[in-house]
């Protein structure tokens, strides 16, 4: 059993038109063990502009392990509508537009909640966890 | 021509195979044409001695960025690239809070949209440990 996470980033306007690809394969914390829990990938619609949508609640997951949330906003609206990402008492990492995804690190320790920033948008996730 | 970021994710966990190939095109906030404009270049940073909540990316440093804030589609790329299965990099938002994001193990990366408005900083917990990272910016808010 293994999950595993590639990178690409292409960028042909910069630095001579590099590109370069990481991959990773999820392990339990400080192991050689494979993650081995997965929500599976929930598509979410919201009608209206939605505050602090729960994503991840810390309560739900073991403290200081290796979890990882993908995100992806699949929205197709305006391009200056987004999908606002916090982190704990609402610290924000970022704006998700339309198209954009994130990969990120969760210790369990934190919640993490979207914000939809305009009426009839969607977004996909799933965790990758050790329970 | 565009910067694109592709994540494939493959998992076996459940039943039915997951594959995810999901690819963006980095543009500006509020437009899907614009292509974002600065690219800080893939950094490595070796770390002699274990850190605590060493500034990373600073917000508004002005040395060699200044990055614009709020209304951006900023973008950070970040590699715990060390080669110890016990070498673990945190990554935390805003240098007085210190909100941690997560923790990267062993050559787990994240990538993530970013403001601009606030430091991200990492511990590491290690001596002799080494960290990549990278920024696609706009260099004017949208």
């Amino acid at each position: 059993m293994a999950t595993t996470a590639t990178f690409t980033l292409s960028t042909p306007d910069f630095t001579g038109g590099g590109s370069f690809s990481v991959t990773t394969t999820l392990l339990k914390a400080g192991t050689s063990t494979a993650i081995d829990q997965f929500t599976g990938i929930a598509r979410v619609y919201k009608a209206a502009a939605t505050a602090d949508i729960s994503l991840v609640a810390a309560s739900e997951y073991a403290d200081n392990k290796s979890h990882r949330l993908y995100v992806k906003n699949t929205s197709t609206t305006e391009p200056d509508t987004y999908v606002l990402m916090e982190v704990g008492s609402n610290e924000p990492i970022g704006r998700l537009f339309p198209g954009d995804w994130m990969y990120i690190p969760v210790d369990g320790t934190e919640d993490i909640k979207a914000t939809t920033s305009a009426v009839g948008m969607s977004f996909e996730w799933g965790l990758f966890h050790e329970g | 021509m565009a910067t694109t970021a592709t994540i494939s994710l493959t998992s076996d966990i459940t039943g039915d195979a997951l594959s995810i190939n999901e690819s963006a095109t980095l543009t500006k906030s509020g437009s899907n044409v614009t292509n974002l404009d600065q690219f800080t270049g893939v950094n490595t940073i070796y770390y002699a001695a274990a850190q605590s909540a060493v500034p990373l990316i600073v917000a508004d440093s002005g040395v060699p960025y200044n990055y614009a804030d709020t209304t951006v589609a900023h973008k950070v790329y970040i590699r715990n690239a060390s080669t110890s299965t016990t070498c673990t990099v945190q990554v935390d938002i805003d240098s007085s809070s210190n909100e941690p994001l997560g923790t990267l193990h062993y050559g787990d990366w994240c990538f993530f949209p970013w403001m601009g408005t606030k430091d991200i900083d990492i511990t590491t917990n290690e001596v002799g440990m080494t960290v990549e990272f990278a920024v696609i910016s706009q260099s004017v808010a949208s």
